[in-house]
């Protein structure tokens, strides 16, 4: 995420090739949409987010020159349009006039697969502490990456993923 | 001090990074490519002209005899959360031109374009209101102005 190198793939996408589509996809979509997934703690969500950040992303390219970190440039791409995602639904709520649901839906993400006891721990943490977790476990990032994409310094990214440990462990120990 | 790297990951790292979760569906392969190629063929966008400055002084001069009563200083101040706001561009208007547009500027027209700029979007002139001359109620020149 330092690196200085532009991304080759960018270049592509600004000269309008449409194989460096299907490349874009297939290199950033499996972490994209892990990430959103935690973030959202709902399938259909994370997909439409996903979508979201994509199709920004062809649609910026005319301004997208100085960019040298495609990762980074997606993940802070994904985290607006997460919170587009959650705006939208607390306004769904609340013409619902069910304002008091939770921002992430447990029922949404459990799948019998899923680990559902720790999925549920998940969704019930704080947006920036679950944001914090699916950037350092999902998206492998360091905590100077997180704050970069989060716009927070690297002592907050940290104490949030502090945090979010010690109430996932005690969400489990239940 | 942080631990940004940490060497040995605890039990409750380790089974959040093992958990399974499901997989970005083909169809959604599909849907996003498409999306983008969609995307990929429009036009590069045209780069928007900078609209004349006396739309603005006008706008900023009319919410000042709006909301202050005359004020130059507040005009200017209108004008500048407007170029914040991206609205004006390279526009730079001056308290010299604001003052000789506000004679230009009947109160109607002040509080229709008062009213449109708060309405957010375009600034054009109230319907209702009858310009003295072609553009925004402003003159050209000198000759339309007789």
């Amino acid at each position: 995420m330092t690196s200085p190198q532009k991304d080759p793939l960018l270049h592509d996408l600004t000269t309008g090739q449409q194989q460096v589509l299907s490349e874009l996809y297939d290199r950033y979509a499996t972490l994209l949409f892990k990430v959103a997934r935690v973030i959202l703690g709902d399938h259909a969500e994370a997909e439409d987010a996903g979508q979201d950040v994509f199709v920004s992303l062809v649609r910026s390219r005319w301004s997208l020159a100085d960019i040298k970190n495609m990762q980074a440039y997606l993940f802070r791409s994904l985290r607006r349009a997460a919170g587009r995602c959650v705006k939208r639904r607390v306004k769904q709520r609340a013409a619902m006039a069910n304002a008091a649901a939770q921002v992430a839906r447990p029922s949404d993400i459990a799948t019998p697969d899923c680990d559902e006891r720790l999925e549920r721990a998940l969704a019930a943490l704080p947006l920036a502490q679950r944001q914090v977790i699916a950037l350092k476990i999902d998206g492998s990032l360091s905590f100077a990456q997180i704050g970069q994409v989060l716009n927070v310094s690297i002592n907050t990214a940290a104490s949030r993923y502090r945090y979010a440990l010690r109430k996932l462990r005690a969400a489990l120990e239940d | 001090m942080i631990e940004d790297e940490p060497t040995e990951l605890t039990a409750l790292e380790r089974r959040l990074a093992k958990r399974k979760q499901p997989e970005a569906s083909t169809a959604l392969r599909q849907r996003v490519i498409e999306a983008m190629r969609c995307e990929l063929s429009a036009p590069q966008p045209t780069k928007r002209q900078p609209r004349p400055w006396w739309e603005f002084a006008a706008t900023a001069a009319a919410a000042a005899l709006v909301l202050s009563n005359l004020s130059i200083s507040a005009a200017q101040s209108t004008n500048y959360r407007l170029q914040r706001r991206g609205e004006t561009q390279s526009v730079d208007v001056t308290a010299k031109q604001i003052r000789q547009l506000l004679p230009e500027l009947s109160q109607d027209q002040a509080l229709g374009h008062a009213m449109m700029w708060q309405g957010g979007s375009r600034l054009v002139p109230a319907p209702w209101l009858k310009p003295r001359t072609p553009a925004l109620g402003w003159p050209d020149t000198q000759e339309d102005r007789r």
